[in-house]
Parts: C-alpha cells; structure tokens; sequence
C-alpha cells in the first residue's frame, strides 16, 4: 500500500526469524527497516548502534490452534491438557518462549498438574512458527501455541461457536485474557540505511491510522490499544 | 557307462547354443574357435546359474534335468572346476586356498592341504600368496585345491595357456601323468592341438554352439568336418 | 615414487573450486575460540545432542549393514531392466530434497497417512519419536552405502564365487568366505560414507520427527535451534560435527587405501 501512495518507492520485503534477522543486521546486512518479534532484539540492536527510534507497530496475541476436524476434541484452553500430542516453539524463540510464560502462568490459575500434563504431552519445539503451524495443518499434532495473525484470516471464527464456518484447517481457541500476554512488535530505521529518510517515511507509514486498520484486519492489536482488546 | 552326458539347449549373449554329445573315455577334450561356446559348457556343468534346457550328468551322477525341474547346485556337485585364470582366492595363502574344499576340523584340513600339495610336488609354497606364483605353479596349486575336495571328476579350461611354451611341455607331460594317476573322468578344454594329441581319448569339435563333430584324434584328421578340425589335427 | 606432475591449467581451475570447498570450514574453525567452544559444548542441549545422535547413527548403521549388504549383493548379481529399476529405487534418497521426503514419511507413516492409519491401531505412533529418526536417517544414508557396497561386490571376480561353491561352499558360504573379505574395504568406506549422511540428515527428520531435546533433537537440529538464541552453542555444535566428519573422513581414506592393496 505505501508503494501506491508512493510509486516511486520499491517496498523489498525480506522475512525471517527475528533472531536471524537480527543476526543479519549485527553483521551488517543490507536493508532499511527493521521490524521483529522481540523486544530483546531489537534492545540489543539498539544498544550496539545498529538501529534508530525504536517504536512499537503492533502488538499480537497467543491463541491454542488445533487442526480442523479438532482430533482431541479440545473445546477452551483448560482442555489443553487432553491432547496427546502439543507442538510449541523452541525455548530460545519468542512464539516458544511466551508460550511458556504463559504455561508457567497457568500453573498458578489451573494448577500445577494441569502445566504438567501439558508439558509431557509437548512431542516437538520447532525454531519458528510456520514449522509449527505446518505440524498442525498436517494434522499430525492435536493442538499448538501460536499467534492469533498466524492463524486469522479475514472470516475467520473461533472453533467453539455453532453454525460458522471454520477457517481451513487451522482454528484458534482463545486464551483466557489474564493469562495471555501481548506479544509487543518493534519498528525502528537501520543506522546504516541506504535511504533513510525513505525509511522513515515508511515507518511513519505503518504507525499511521492507515497502516495500522491494515494490520488489524489482519489479526494484530493496534499499537494504539493501551489494553488488551478482543479482537473480532 | 558315459563319463560325460551333455544336452544343451539355451542362449548366452548372442550364442544359441545347442551340445549334446556323450562320452565314456577317462579324458574327454573340447575343442573348438574363439566364442564357439567351451567356456560357457564347462561354466554350466560346474554350476553357474544360466538359463539353459536340458540335462547332463558326469560321472554317473546327474548334474540338472530341466524337463524334471532338476538342478543340482554346485556345492553338491562334487566336479573339480579350474576356469581359465584358476581363480585362486587372492586373500587366502597357497595352504588355506588347498584346504578350502577339505572337511574336518582346521587342522584336519590343514593336514589333507599339506599332503594334497605334496602331491603336485608343491609343499614348499604353501606360505606363499598366489599373487607371488608362477603360472606354473599357480596351475599345481589350482590342481591340489580342486582334487583335495575329493571330486567326481574334473573340469578343465585351457589349462595350458597362460603358460609359456617351455613350461607347457612339462605341465602337459606332468597333467598327463596326474589324471592317469587320479582315474577321475576329466573334461579338457583346449584350443592346442598337441593337448589334445597327448591327453584326450574322446574329442569332441564345437563351432558356433554346435557340436560339428566328435570321435578321436585320429578319427577327426582322417576325416575332418570343417577347416578348423582339419587345422587343428590334419597334419601335425 | 616417480609420478608425472599435475598440469597447470588443472591446478589453476580445481584450485579455485578447492578453495571454496575448504574456505568456510577453515573459517568456522579459526574464528572460534577455544573458550567459547568449551562453554557451547558445556550447554546440556549440546551433549543431549550429541549423545541423541551417535545413539541414532550407530543403531542406523547396524540396520543399513544388516540389510544393505545383502541388497547391495542383489544388485550386484543382477541383470538388464531389473538392474537398472533397482539401482534407480536405491538412488532415489539422493536426488530428492529433504524436505520432499520428509513430507512423504508423513503422508505414509503420519497420523492420516496411509500406513500411519494402520500403525495408529496398532499403537504405534512413529512422528516425533526417535525411530523415525532412525527411519530418516536410514532412508538418506541407505544410497550411499548400498552403491559403494555393489560397486565392491561387482569387482569380486565371479569365478572366484563359482570356483568356491564347486568345492562344496554353499551360497552364503561363499559370500561369507570370499565375496566379504575381497570387499571388505568398499563395505567399510560405504559405511563411512552412509555413517556421516546419516549424522548430517536434517531435513527430513525435522518434517517427520520434530525437533526435542532427548528424543528426536539430532546434532544438525540442534544447530539449527541453537541459531536462534546462543550463536556460541550453534558454533560449538558446528565444529564438534566438523570434528566427528574429520575423524570419518581420515577412516575413509584407511580403509581406501588397505583396498588398494
């Protein structure tokens, strides 16, 4: 969309996982804009010079995804522990480590067995998320950790209500909002852009009321959300 | 009673081969041009699985029957087998490529190796490697393997020729001597017509995969059937 | 020994490639420091790892020698059409990406594939778990090994086999005592070579098997988790499989060499 309010910019887009992204940068690749995953990243890049004005863009949330048909039958969150086969990022990524704050945080409210059942039943810590959704639209786990814009797509509904038709197959099951945290997503200009006022103009552009009805359509919290709101 | 009965029918390669003939001498020769067929004759007989129809038998046992679903398998054969080139086990000293085919215990085998090698007046390259052997004695040692195995009777490929012509006439002079003294039926294959003179009482003349003609020496260059038998024992 | 030189031009060109074969291993081992390396292998996930894989690669090894060998010798005796279909089966691991065919182990062996279905009655469940690891590791390495060894039973002179039997060994006798030990250098390079695919696989295994600590992380895909958090560990995790493919290769060359005997 920024390319057509500015035809003269080529928007290049390069994804990866933030840690490798933020590799990259730390060895000086090319490119503009950053935009991760992780608050850490993009602290560490900031504190070694390598990024300006770090500003939050989005923020994101966790949902339970099962594959369609819902093999373990799992209707809410605290079903979680029924499912026989759990797939979660690895621990050293932000889709895995949130998801285990997020564990640890229901051993308080649900119980410490119920955070154990869930653990024993966990069969693979994949390093980013589409690994992990990609066990889940093969149907080979019951049930995943993952982000909700992972998975939502424009119509999609939650698995749990009657006569709608769910999204193919991946559904979320929503996590109960004292336990799930936002995900916070950080924007910032590269020190060593090639064109930095572009870049800027770019950023500005995500920040903007535009950019960010953009990223609420597709599932994020919008930067401006002082709270937690559902979104529908 | 026929020391060699051969009927065979089948195709190797290119070759359509079709041998029947029967003998009843003690040392019966195969002769025959390049690419007639020997080879694949004595490969049959001691063994190799080809598909071929028909039957044999040596030395009054059969070998296969293919219209009785017959086929022996060759380590139930009992034919002593030298193909050309002897294939004497590269990894094995002269001792163990002897004692190979022997029964009993180690040192029963051993014992029967030693006194079998001696017999071909070998003994003293029993440590030996067969990398390290002459063709002569490469060719004594092939001999004492396939007789310590106590056979039936004898298959022989070319066993002269990898000699050179000094040596020939004493191995040929010394294999006379041995398969007189064995009285095991042996099959020779040679192209020499001077192995065929002084070993064969019963010769029998491929060509092209076919039996063209068989009888003794002397009968075969009285009245030779082709060029090539009147060639090979017209006028020596 | 008199050998005749190298010609230029040929040093010139290779040398170019030889660099670039050498240059990022050489790379990865100078630029690390002998203290992180320490600290990296000190990392329980490493050790894991490394026990996870030399577990998996051995009980791979000893299922490939066991049933590889006499599939190599099939191969070796046979003939025309049926040599060729066979040799492409076998070859077929080499060829196809990885990933390719860790998405066929799950469409035969997942929870809906075709056989998974069948096993499932069963009770077993082979996706994330340690055999299908193993079942990976097999199906990469396998080529190597197979083609090595009937490359090595081929060049056992099949007279010698024939020469066997007639003094009274049977098949299995024959192959034990003659077509083995002339083949025992190509067996022992195969296994090498299959040996080091298989501590590499990676792909695959990610797809069929997942990636956890103990049960199904492998050294690759510990690096490959590694990446994400502590570059020390992928580093040290890295030159400890340099290490174990030098060891390999050093044993690769010994056993070419007693074949050239």
């Amino acid at each position: 969309m920024h390319e057509k309010t500015h035809p003269e910019v080529d928007v290049l887009l390069s994804f990866a996982g933030s840690s490798a992204l933020a590799a990259q940068v730390d060895q000086g690749g090319v490119g503009d804009v950053l935009a991760t995953a992780s608050e850490e990243h993009m602290q560490a890049l900031t504190k070694g010079g390598h990024v300006k004005d770090a500003a939050t863009f989005a923020y994101n949330q966790l949902v339970v995804a099962v594959p369609e048909g819902n093999p373990a039958k799992l209707e809410s969150f605290e079903d979680l522990a029924k499912a026989k086969r759990i797939v979660l990022g690895a621990p050293n990524v932000p889709v895995g480590k949130y998801a285990d704050e997020l564990l640890e945080r229901a051993a308080g409210t649900l119980g410490v067995k119920f955070r154990d059942a869930v653990i024993a039943h966990v069969v693979s810590r994949e390093a980013n998320v589409r690994m992990v959704l990609s066990k889940i639209e093969l149907g080979e786990a019951d049930a995943a950790i993952v982000y909700r814009t992972d998975i939502m797509q424009p119509g999609c509904k939650e698995a749990n209500e009657p006569g709608v038709n769910p999204c193919e197959r991946v559904h979320p099951i929503a996590i109960p909002e004292a336990l799930s945290e936002r995900a916070t997503y950080p924007i910032a200009v590269l020190s060593h852009a090639g064109e930095p006022a572009l870049a800027r103009a770019f950023v500005d552009f995500v920040l903007s009321d535009e950019g960010q009805a953009v990223l609420t359509a597709h599932g994020f919290i919008s930067a401006r959300a002082a709270t937690t709101e559902p979104v529908r | 009673m026929s020391t060699f009965s051969v009927e065979l029918r089948g195709r190797i390669g290119t070759l359509e081969l079709d041998i029947r003939f029967e003998s009843s001498a003690a040392i019966t020769a195969v002769v025959g041009p390049n690419g007639a067929g020997k080879s694949t004759l004595l490969r049959v007989l001691a063994g190799a699985e080809l598909a071929m129809q028909g039957k044999a038998s040596a030395a009054g046992g059969t070998l296969f029957d293919s219209a009785r679903s017959l086929w022996v398998p060759p380590e139930a054969r009992r034919l002593g087998y030298l193909p050309q080139g002897l294939a004497l086990f590269p990894h094995l000293n002269v001792l163990d490529n002897v004692a190979f085919g022997c029964a009993g215990d180690a040192q029963q085998r051993l014992s029967q190796a030693a006194m079998q090698l001696r017999s071909v007046e070998a003994e003293h390259l029993a440590e030996r490697m067969p990398a390290q052997l002459s063709g002569g004695e490469a060719q004594r040692v092939a001999l004492a393997r396939a007789l310590a195995a106590q056979p039936r009777a004898l298959l022989l490929d070319e066993p002269l020729a990898a000699l050179d012509v000094a040596h020939r006439r004493s191995t040929r002079a010394f294999l006379a001597a041995l398969l007189r003294q064995n009285e095991r039926p042996a099959l020779l294959v040679s192209h020499d017509a001077r192995d065929v003179r002084a070993l064969a009482e019963h010769v029998v003349v491929l060509e092209h995969g076919k039996v063209i003609q068989q009888g003794s020496a002397d009968e075969l260059a009285r009245a030779p059937a082709s060029d090539f038998v009147a060639e090979l024992l017209g006028t020596v | 020994m008199n050998e005749a030189r190298s010609p230029q031009w040929a040093i010139a060109l290779g040398g170019a490639l030889l660099v670039l074969l050498v240059l990022p291993v050489a790379t990865l081992v100078l630029t690390s420091s002998p203290a992180e390396v320490a600290r990296g292998l000190a990392h329980p996930m490493t050790r894991t790892a490394i026990a996870l894989s030399l577990r998996t690669t051995l009980l791979t090894l000893l299922i490939l020698v066991l049933l590889g060998t006499p599939l190599a010798l099939w191969l070796a005796r046979a003939r025309g059409r049926a040599k060729a279909w066979l040799q492409a089966a076998v070859e077929l691991p080499i060829v196809l990406p990885p990933a390719v065919l860790g998405l066929a182990l799950l469409m035969s062996f997942g929870r809906a594939g075709v056989f998974g279905r069948l096993l499932d009655t069963l009770g077993i469940a082979l996706p994330f778990s340690t055999a299908a690891v193993i079942i990976a590791q097999l199906i990469v390495s396998a080529p190597f090994y197979v083609q090595t060894a009937r490359v090595g039973f081929e060049a056992v002179d099949e007279n010698l086999v024939l020469v066997a039997r007639s003094l009274g060994a049977s098949s299995f006798g024959a192959f034990r005592r003659i077509t083995l030990p002339l083949a025992s250098s190509a067996i022992l390079t195969g296994a090498a070579l299959a040996w080091a695919r298989a501590l590499g696989e990676f792909g695959a295994t990610l797809l069929f098997a997942g990636s956890l600590a103990g049960r199904t992380q492998t050294l690759p895909l510990a690096i490959y988790g590694a990446l994400e958090a502590d570059i020390s560990a992928a580093r040290a995790i890295a030159l400890v499989l340099c290490g174990i493919a030098f060891v390999l290769l050093v044993l690769l060359r010994m056993f070419a060499a007693t074949g050239a005997r």
